[in-house]
């Protein structure tokens, strides 16, 4: 080798010196360049300050990075990916009226990607030259629909939704709650997400509500999953106490604390959540802290400056609608026994950035009371979020809340609580005996106890891992935990009620404890020009484990002293349960040029028993999408066009208990022949060893669509299939088993759900968005095995599982013709002659839901919002109607007793003491107006085809929510200088819930849901037994942000 | 190439082995959740040591099924009936439906299931006698005494006190079809037989025999009722009574006690006041209604005044008054005299009365007289109303009161060998 000297007598550290020297010296001494610009919105050209740009070498850009990513990469730039922070690559934050600057920018091609929240992605091929000062004006289209937004798709899989291959609902609960005041995610939720249907308990304080996904998948149906922040909570959870409404889970989550809620809809998108998410899945993310100033390189060291916010929120409940007469004539009672309960909230939160770690911190406190008297509650919760770069490509997430909540829960349901319900004690009081209270006065009702304490806590742990020696590999871990401890407690002191004339105490002390692990990972590269894969590998499991201390007793020989064990009958019950559930999955994705999508993967599924057989099912899931779009076929105006389809698998697995046999003790006596005990035996589960996992099916169709990026929608048909439901099936009585397990036949559910969106006007000083969805949900039972029809357990079992019918169809005997006496007169005793066979007379659930949302900027800076929502095809059973008639509370009824001479007193008084209504023609029991009068009195008997009777139609449209906002920032920054350089945010609002209902529904309202005793936690029922009106609520809000 | 292959094929391998030590470690998981401490395993009950629990299986459902069916039964009899306007306690619109003789078929619905739970227990009991190891000869006779009396007892039930329709009376075992009295009462007979052949004191032989005896009364078998009767219990033996376990609600004393408005008919309270020694077997209290400014005495039964009071099935008393009227219908006053006197001179004295006087003579009258008095509060007395069509239903209700417990609509709906109403 000819070189000089003194080179080859150096030593390899110095060659390597001088290497680097050259390396990095070239590189100072490169041509380079300066990149400016301002980024705006593109109708109303305000600049976006916050917008992230990222200047990449051109060929360094992996698609699956945006197609297959974490998470939603504009909500969490600065902690995102190992490759932010390579050399080559730079970028900055939009500042002060959406300028930036990036400086030191080699000569090259590059990839300009622009993100800010509510906008589309901006991605455009930019050349920087040598020594050019390069200005760029990027304009930015608002993204209404979030269709940019990163969804999840699966256990492990996040898409844009834009690419996504089933119809993910999604809500931005930032901007919802910006215009408006939300006691808890079920209300951001309503009327939000096509396809899903909620429906509240009561119209009490901290009840709990029920929701119905699609037309729910299996036989029996059931409740979405729910997740917060990757912690699963159980959907229905808490035990009832004297059948108090039933409380939600979702009450303590504060809805201040929300960042996007997402609905995972069917099988097809929730399979790889295993057989628990067959009825959808509900996750909820939470805020988390950004780095609005660093972004990339250097900048991520940066810490911002936090974050204040704080809203304080006032107003009051009130019954959004009042008793009248023609409900029940002891209208004015209950009317009076209403009341205005004052509502308030304080809000404080903090974000933003030191060093490596994002922060977000929040305190809530609410306290509200009802619209009846001693149902209130009191919510106190704190939250912290992390997010910690705890290394390059390593991220580490913590989420926590704790929170306390103390609950009145006033007595409203029927069962046990009835006779201290405020309701039903001044509703259904006799109303000719001049009592206000039936069984109770106020007096004794108001001095009953029923309180409902719990602390808890949800928490998570998960770690993101990009390794950089394996680009393109993505690791996850997720460890969620909720515990909570809850105490309720119930006392009816003594004298309150002649059913309990000593007086009663109960405890339940519960406690919970779940975990859940969930372990994936991700790889995904581009094989060939524009032809991308994502493989994902994962487990998830989960464990639950709950335990329920009861203490009873009652008649208290003073009410000095109220301890259970001062009572009689003292008896302490506990229940512990536990199951399990664990899975593994597999699934590839793969696109072309990102505009063709095809997925397909497979969940192995297990769950915990006490039989010797794991009960395990397999479950695929395939789906496709193609953006047409994309393929220059369109014409331009048409931005977005995607069809999509998808099949998979979900199921339900047997119970712990549902394959073997089991025994119980309970309180019991014995004989003189086998000798006296105390506790009995008694069969809890019959069991089945042959039972196999029921296993459901699901195809799904749609379409989504965008022109001009002003005009959307999004459409979806499904069809579910369930076949080998299990069911705990009432065998005869005779046999002795009870109810057993068995698979016993299927459902089909079908459906179609739309969502159309409109961004109508967009200017500087106006804005005007609309949003329609309109969702059809049917289904019919199957051929349902030897036994031809399953009663739900409500009172009069009137809902049936029937082949043939909707799920949870009223049935009953329909009265077909009066009967009279001999003398002429109706024959009360006989009550009418009812068909020889049931008819199926409704529905416990809409066929037909939908909502209509407007958002209206005005004046710059004002927003008015509101939606309406409605059902059409349910029935309700209005058996707070037939109670009143019983009573003599029905003022039809009673005119129509006196017309047949069957009132008090008149010539064939039928006992039920009711007198005669004044003004009421008295007819002859041999006059054709008679019969005519009997034919209609026959329709309103409260004893004998009572469904028949009263059961109802109670189709609705509820204008549900309507918020007035001003945003007073920018006004005051014009007149007071130096303003928005103090205050981030200044705010002033109304909102208003509940505002109007109309209703064919002769009850008091449309929305009453208790689950009731029915076997499955989902289907409603739909019964109206002294409902509790929903209360219109209106609150007042005032946000501060520093 | 080779070494390709082999590298295939260990990946092949590896990848296999990943998925079954997944498989593996999610069903280990899965299993290794905690056993439920409130539950017993089927096979662990086949243990000489749980008889008790066995046992108390049985009588806990019979205890459950008889506390409301017997009041049921006297409800729907002429011996109760019920009131309003004698206190504020309502009366449960069940018992107003029997009291009318029109109960709804779901009323049964607990009813029906106790009694079949009765009837499952016993042939859970008698399933098990092979599987356990049993370390003495009478504790496995014991089984098959119980399991056999009991489920006789309960087709005994069915025969004697349920029906398909209003006048129908009969059973179903097993959600097969609808058996007949008679022929339930044949099974009855069958399964009692089998019980004797277990029965291992005389007492329980005794037992056996009443209830046989009962049997052939009601189905009109004059000669072997006497015959089993005479075999039946006998003077000093103690009833068949199921028992309240302690702190347990009377359901009697919580329906027709005090301040409650089942009440028994008129013709008791005249039994006492003509002889005040009957109070002895028809024990009553005395309330008071507000009517109108003015207080009206009533009067409730007194016979379940506790909460522990237990609820005979079946006594010797009963057994006498079979013997009597069998002697009767034989023609045989005079010992049938005995029969009855025997029963009268065992009632219960009451402080400061005298004991209740002997009859000097008896007939069929009076012999069913005996039986209303002696029978108080039993549930049984709706027996004798259908022995001798004796009925106390409006004419209105004439052919459509019921004379027996409605077999339950639950039965009815998931049995498919029933007629749905």
């Amino acid at each position: 080798m000819n070189c000089p000297k003194y080179i080859v007598r150096m030593p390899l550290l110095a060659h390597c010196v001088l290497l680097l020297l050259l390396v990095t010296g070239g590189a100072a001494f490169a041509q380079i360049a300066t990149v400016q610009g301002r980024v705006a919105d593109k109708q109303t050209g305000e600049g976006l300050i916050g917008a992230s740009i990222m200047l990449s070498p051109r060929g360094s850009v992996r698609s699956s990075e945006y197609v297959y990513a974490f998470e939603d990469m504009r909500l969490t730039m600065p902690v995102l990916t190992g490759n932010d922070t390579q050399a080559q690559r730079t970028g900055a934050v939009a500042l002060k009226n959406g300028t930036f600057e990036l400086k030191n920018v080699r000569a090259g091609d590059y990839v300009l990607t622009v993100r800010s929240i509510g906008y589309k992605n901006v991605v455009k091929v930019v050349t920087v030259s040598t020594d050019q000062s390069l200005t760029l004006e990027i304009p930015m289209v608002q993204d209404i629909q979030g269709m940019d937004a990163v969804v999840v798709t699966g256990v492990a899989s996040r898409m844009q939704k834009s690419v996504a291959e089933t119809a993910i609902g999604r809500v931005d609960a930032v901007t919802l709650a910006e215009n408006m005041k939300f006691s808890d995610p079920a209300q951001m939720l309503l009327g939000k997400v096509s396809g899903v249907n909620i429906a509240p308990s009561s119209g009490a304080v901290g009840t709990g509500v029920r929701i119905t996904v699609r037309s729910s998948a299996g036989l029996l149906g059931g409740q979405p999953m729910i997740f917060l922040d990757g912690t699963r909570l159980l959907s229905v959870d808490y035990y009832k106490v004297f059948e108090v409404d039933e409380i939600s889970p979702l009450i303590n989550i504060s809805p201040e604390d929300i960042a996007t809620i997402e609905v995972l809809k069917g099988p097809t998108s929730s399979c790889l959540y295993g057989t628990s998410g067959q009825n959808g899945i509900v996750l909820i993310t939470t805020k988390r802290g950004q780095n609005v100033r660093g972004l990339l390189s250097g900048a991520s060291t940066l810490s911002s400056d936090p974050i204040f916010r704080y809203q304080y929120s006032a107003g009051w409940q009130e019954p959004s609608r009042l008793y009248t007469e023609d409900i029940a004539l002891t209208s004015p009672s209950v009317n009076r026994v209403f009341r205005h309960g004052p509502l308030q909230q304080h809000d404080v939160s903090l974000s933003g950035n030191v060093g490596v770690v994002n922060y977000y911190a929040s305190m809530e406190y609410r306290k509200e009371q009802g619209i009846l008297p001693k149902n209130a509650m009191e919510r106190i919760s704190g939250r912290v979020n992390l997010d910690i770069i705890a290394a390059k490509g390593l991220t580490a997430k913590i989420s926590s809340a704790i929170i306390y909540n103390n609950t009145d829960a006033a007595f409203t349901a029927d069962g046990g609580g009835q006779y201290y319900s405020w309701i039903r004690n001044t509703l259904t009081a006799n109303p000719f005996a001049n009592k206000q209270f039936s069984t109770a006065d106020s007096l004794a009702i108001a001095s009953i106890d029923n309180t409902f304490n719990i602390d808890q806590f949800i928490g998570s742990a998960e770690l993101l891992y990009t390794p950089v020696f394996l680009e393109g590999l993505r690791l996850r871990m997720l460890v969620g935990t909720e515990n909570n401890r809850s105490r309720f407690l119930t006392y009816v002191p003594s004298g309150t009620s002649p059913f309990l004339a000593g007086g009663a105490r109960s405890i339940r002390s519960s406690y919970a404890r779940r975990f859940n692990l969930d372990l994936n990972a991700a790889y995904s590269r581009e094989i060939m020009e524009g032809w991308t894969i994502n493989a994902i590998v994962g487990a998830q499991a989960f464990d639950n484990h709950f335990g329920l201390d009861i203490a009873n007793s009652s008649n208290f020989l003073t009410p000095l002293v109220q301890t259970v064990q001062s009572g009689q009958g003292a008896v302490p019950a506990e229940t512990v349960s536990s199951f399990r559930e664990a899975g593994i999955f597999g699934r590839f994705e793969t696109n072309y040029l990102q505009t063709y999508f095809l997925s397909f993967g497979v969940r192995n599924d297990f769950a915990s028993t006490l039989g010797s057989e794991v009960p395990s099912i397999l479950y695929p899931q395939a789906s496709a999408s193609v953006r047409l779009d994309k393929t220059g076929l369109l014409p331009d105006a048409i931005n977005l066009l995607k069809l999509r389809a998808a099949y998979a698998e979900s199921g339900r697995l047997p119970t712990l208990t549902q394959s073997s046999r089991t025994w119980k003790l309970y309180y019991g006596g014995g004989s003189s022949l086998t000798g006296p005990v105390i506790n009995q035996l008694y069969l809890d589960n019959a069991g089945n060893s042959a039972i196999r996992p029921e296993r459901i099916q699901e195809v799904e169709i749609g379409m989504d669509i965008e022109v001009s990026n002003v005009v959307g929608g999004e459409f979806t048909y499904y069809i579910q299939n369930s076949r080998d439901a299990i069911v705990d099936v009432q065998t005869p009585s005779s046999v002795g088993l009870g109810q057993v397990p068995q698979n016993i036949g299927g459902i089909n559910g079908w459906g179609f759900e739309s969502q159309i969106y409109a961004h109508i006007v967009s200017t500087a000083d106006e804005d005007l968005q609309l949003s329609a969805i309109f969702n059809y949900a049917d289904n019919r039972v199957l051929n349902i095995g030897k036994n031809s029809f399953i009663p739900f357990g409500n009172p009069l079992n009137t809902n049936y599982i029937l082949p043939g019918f909707r799920r949870g169809v009223f049935m009953d005997f329909v009265p077909l013709r009066p009967n009279f006496l001999a003398n002429g007169y109706y024959d009360w005793q006989k009550g009418p002659t009812l068909d020889t066979v049931r008819t199926a007379l409704g529905s416990t659930v809409p066929l037909y839901t939908g909502s209509l949302a407007a958002t209206f900027r005005f004046l710059h800076d004002c927003t008015l919002y509101a939606m309406i929502d409605g059902g059409l095809g349910k029935s309700m059973l209005n058996l707070t109607r037939q109670e009143n008639t019983l009573v003599g509370n029905n003022k039809r009824f009673n005119q129509l007793l006196t017309a047949l001479g069957l009132a008090k007193g008149q010539a064939a008084d039928i006992g039920l003491e009711v007198p005669a209504a004044s003004g009421v023609a008295v007819l002859s029991p041999t006059s054709p107006e008679y019969r005519s009068a009997a034919e209609e009195f026959m329709h309103l008997d409260p004893r004998r085809g009572v469904v028949a009777n009263y059961l109802e139609r109670a189709d609705w449209v509820r204008l549900r929510e309507v918020s007035l906002r001003w945003n007073m920032r920018p006004t005051l920054a014009s007149l007071i200088p130096g303003f928005s350089t103090t205050l981030r945010e200044l705010a002033i609002g109304i909102s208003v819930r509940n505002v109007a209902l109309w209703t064919n529904y002769s009850g008091i309202d449309t929305e009453y849901n208790s689950p009731g005793n029915i076997p499955s936690e989902a289907q409603a029922q739909s019964t109206d037994r002294w409902v509790l009106v929903q209360p219109r609520v209106v609150q007042f809000t005032l946000n501060i942000g520093f | 190439m080779v070494d390709r292959i082999f590298l295939l094929h260990t990946v092949k391998a590896l990848c296999g082995f990943l998925v079954a030590l997944s498989v593996w470690s999610c069903q280990d998981f899965v299993q290794g959740v905690q056993k439920p401490i409130n539950t017993i395993n089927d096979t662990d009950l086949n243990d000489e040591a749980q008889l008790p629990i066995l046992f108390a299986g049985i009588s806990g459902y019979l205890g459950q099924y008889w506390r409301f069916a017997s009041m049921y039964l006297s409800t729907l009899s002429d011996e109760f009936r019920t009131v309003e306007g004698i206190s504020q306690n309502n009366v449960l619109p069940i018992f107003r439906e029997f009291d009318n003789g029109t109960p709804l078929l779901e009323r049964t619905d607990r009813e029906w299931g106790y009694l079949s739970s009765v009837r499952f227990h016993a042939q859970d009991l008698l399933d098990r006698v092979p599987k356990i190891r049993f370390s003495q000869d009478s504790n496995r006779l014991k089984c098959l005494f119980v399991g056999y009396f009991h489920i006789a007892l309960v087709q005994h039930h069915y025969a004697a006190f349920w029906g398909i329709s209003p006048r129908q009376g009969g059973g179903v075992l097993l959600g097969g079809p609808f058996i007949p009295s008679s022929q339930m009462h044949d099974s009855a007979l069958a399964n009692f037989n089998r019980a004797l052949l277990s029965v291992r004191t005389d007492y329980e032989r005794r037992l056996v025999n009443s209830f046989i005896a009962r049997i052939h009364l009601l189905e009109g078998r004059k000669k072997e009722c006497l015959t089993s009767a005479r075999l039946g219990l006998r003077e000093g033996d103690a009833p068949m009574s199921l028992l309240y376990p302690p702190t347990t609600q009377n359901v009697w004393s919580d329906n027709a006690g005090l301040n409650h408005q089942i009440i028994p008919a008129d013709r008791f309270h005249d039994y006492v006041k003509a002889e005040p020694a009957e109070a002895g077997r028809i024990p009553l209290s005395v309330g008071n209604a507000p009517v109108a400014n003015r207080i009206i005495p009533y009067y409730v039964q007194a016979k379940y005044d506790a909460d522990v009071s237990p609820i005979d099935l079946i006594t010797w008393e009963e057994t006498s008054l079979m013997i009597a009227e069998m002697l009767v219908l034989d023609n045989d006053a005079a010992a049938a005299l005995v029969e009855v006197n025997r029963v009268r001179a065992a009632v219960r004295r009451v402080p400061g009365i005298a004991a209740l006087a002997l009859r000097s003579t008896t007939n069929l009258d009076s012999i069913r007289l005996e039986r209303q008095k002696q029978l108080f509060a039993t549930g049984l007395r709706i027996l004798d109303q259908r022995r001798f069509n004796d009925w106390h239903f409006p004419p209105s209700l004439a052919n459509t009161a019921w004379y027996y417990l409605p077999i339950s609509q639950r039965e009815r709906n998931s049995n498919p060998n029933l007629p749905p109403n």
